[in-house]
């Protein structure tokens, strides 16, 4: 059983990460998107909608033609890092559960372990999209 | 109908764009189109997130909310990763 100090630290550490994408986006709306979740489970249902954005906009440039084949590899590369956090991965070994299957199981059960669970999925989620905000960034400003 | 400043801030870098293209300034010309869409691009994303914003804060979300979601990812997972324009080799 982990300590209360420990859900502590990882809690301010999940809150830290938000801030600092939500500084790496710069925009209004998404910091304002993460202060209206309403908990845990509201805060992964924002990261998978954040990642939804993004991950648009990195098809977009894509199919523009206009960003560099290098600058597109980049891109797609920090898709396949971020998504398996998002959406799961039920063929990786241990399988991988979405946000929404942690969520929905925190909401049913607040329990300790499936608090930790659902807080460390959006930690890894949230990391991982910082990556994959800064390859778009990177594609966005490189021309051929 | 109205234009904010943010269409009108793009129609002009895009039609400085076009301009520059039309002078054979082609590497400059993309880079303005670029940036055009950088910044059409980070408004879509800040509307979007405000929008997910003003949701929560009126309703809470639902199954319904996470399987749209998971549907759009799927979708531009698919484009992104798809062979065609802007692929690598």
């Amino acid at each position: 059983m982990k300590s209360a100090s420990l859900y502590l630290r990882q809690s301010f550490a999940v809150v830290a990460m938000l801030c600092c994408l939500a500084t790496v986006q710069g925009c209004v709306g998404t910091q304002a998107a993460y202060k209206a979740a309403d908990g845990l489970s509201d805060t992964a249902y924002v990261a998978t909608e954040h990642y939804s954005a993004v991950l648009k906009e990195a098809a977009d440039i894509k199919e523009s033609g206009r960003a560099p084949a290098s600058a597109v590899t980049t891109m797609q590369r920090a898709d396949t890092a971020v998504k398996p956090f998002i959406v799961g991965n039920p063929t990786a070994v241990p399988p991988v559960p979405s946000l929404k299957t942690l969520a929905d199981r925190y909401d049913a059960v607040k329990s300790a372990e499936n608090q930790q669970q659902l807080q460390e999925a959006v930690t890894n989620a949230v990391r991982e999209l910082a990556g994959f905000i800064k390859a778009v960034k990177a594609a966005k400003g490189s021309g051929p | 109908m109205s234009i904010d400043k943010k269409e009108l801030g793009l129609i002009g870098l895009r039609g400085a764009a076009l301009a520059l293209g039309l002078l054979g300034q082609a590497k400059a010309s993309n880079s303005l189109y670029l940036l055009a869409d950088a910044a059409e691009a980070g408004i879509n994303i800040d509307e979007h997130m405000a929008a997910v914003a003003d949701k929560l804060k009126s309703r809470a979300k639902t199954d319904a909310d996470w399987d749209d979601v998971y549907a759009r990812i799927e979708a531009d997972s698919d484009r992104l990763h798809a062979p065609g324009p802007g692929s690598p080799g």
